[in-house]
């Protein structure tokens, strides 16, 4: 259910600002400390099953088997919404990482 | 429905809203047929034109969907017309054509005034069905406004 | 908590306006079939599953297909008596029933347009707060 999924990538994106807390509530936590690359990875995950289950209503709907309107518009809208805050979120990293690199030494 | 629709959408409605549209015309149909012989004495048969009363029926729902509401809505469908057999009127007229030996001429079963209000009636469901139409349009485009 | 609660929640209502709609056109399609009564369809949210347990005794009771959410159960009734029936049984009002589907109508454009501002708010957060 897409609503599960973006809440755990918000979940996902707040744990980023406390790195000591090993523990990620997402759904599908099975290793121990998060690294930036899973938390990462799972937001990532979640987008595109979030994506795929778009498609499969866009499908659906142009195949003329559904004539669910404004099921398949929010699935649509959801899915978007949930690529565009992974794109927001990988910016601001990079933009915090640069910054680093440029403090250092 | 005709249509292999598995849940109830828009389209669905607009298939069950044009039905009833069909059948309304087929009903202002067999009224003009009613109103146009409403004198008509002698027909193809020799007989006095008989009128004719539409009959509804609701076609089978949705065969085997899961959808409950879906179940439970059908089609409507002008499956054919039933003759009124009760007698039109006896005028006595020993001079026309169609007179029968007392001199008195058998004429069709037609109200006029009847098959008006009728076709009133008629008129005001199939304007009815337009604006259901209408309706489901406005929907669906307020549906469609949200991928926007 | 849940970005999406208060859309999922506003997608299930509109499942139910528009099941409702396609009883009601489909009611003034049967304004001349003989012996026809008009539907409607209630919907009652409702707390645990165990009063879903005892809804389904009644044939006249559906379970929402969006059950999962908020726990809504739409029920299919006939409408009672509506005053007069016709000599053939037809209880189908013109009026009542044009009255219904334009006010149903007015509930599914609003709920659709708070979705469409719902979710393009969240569409500007997720943008860092630029639009597009």
């Amino acid at each position: 259910m897409s609503v599960s999924r973006v809440d755990s990538l918000t979940l996902s994106v707040s744990e980023l600002a406390r790195p000591t807390e090993p523990s990620l509530a997402g759904p599908s936590e099975t290793e121990g400390p998060s690294t930036f690359e899973s938390v990462l990875g799972q937001a990532i995950d979640q987008v595109s099953s979030m994506n795929a289950t778009a498609s499969q209503k866009i499908d659906a709907l142009a195949s003329g088997a559904v004539d669910d309107l404004h099921g398949t518009m929010i699935s649509m809208k959801e899915a978007d919404i949930a690529v565009k805050l992974v794109g927001t979120v990988r910016n601001k990293i990079l933009d915090a990482f640069q910054e680093l690199w440029r403090t250092s030494v | 429905m005709s249509k292999p629709f598995s849940v109830s959408g828009v389209f669905s409605a607009m298939e069950v809203s044009a039905s009833g549209l069909t059948a309304e015309r087929g009903r202002m149909n067999v009224i003009a047929s009613n109103l146009a012989n409403a004198r008509t004495t002698h027909g193809a048969d020799g007989k006095p034109y008989q009128r004719l009363d539409p009959v509804f029926t609701a076609t089978e729902a949705a065969p085997g969907s899961f959808d409950p509401v879906l179940r439970n809505i059908r089609e409507v469908e002008l499956s054919g017309v039933r003759t009124d057999n009760t007698p039109g009127e006896l005028v006595y007229d020993p001079g026309h054509p169609d007179a029968n030996a007392q001199g008195y001429v058998q004429y069709p079963n037609v109200n006029v005034v009847t098959e008006m209000v009728n076709l009133m009636t008629a008129s005001r469901a199939y304007e009815a069905g337009v604006t259901s139409i209408e309706s489901l349009k406005s929907m669906a485009r307020s549906a469609l406004k949200i991928g926007q | 908590m849940g970005l999406l609660d208060g859309v999922e929640q506003l997608r299930a209502t509109l499942d139910y306006h528009l099941a409702r709609h396609n009883l009601l056109v489909a009611n003034l399609a049967h304004a001349e079939t003989p012996g026809f009564r008009p539907l409607d369809l209630e919907r009652t949210a409702f707390e645990g599953q165990l009063h879903a347990a005892l809804e389904t005794t009644d044939p006249g009771h559906v379970a929402s297909p969006h059950a999962s959410v908020g726990g809504e159960t739409w029920r299919v009734v006939q409408d009672p008596a509506p005053g007069s029936t016709g000599t053939d049984g037809n209880g189908v009002g013109l009026d009542s029933q044009a009255v219904k589907i334009a006010s149903n109508q007015l509930r599914y454009d609003t709920i659709a347009s708070l979705v469409q501002n719902q979710l393009a708010d969240l569409e500007w957060a997720a943008n860092d707060g630029k639009s597009g």
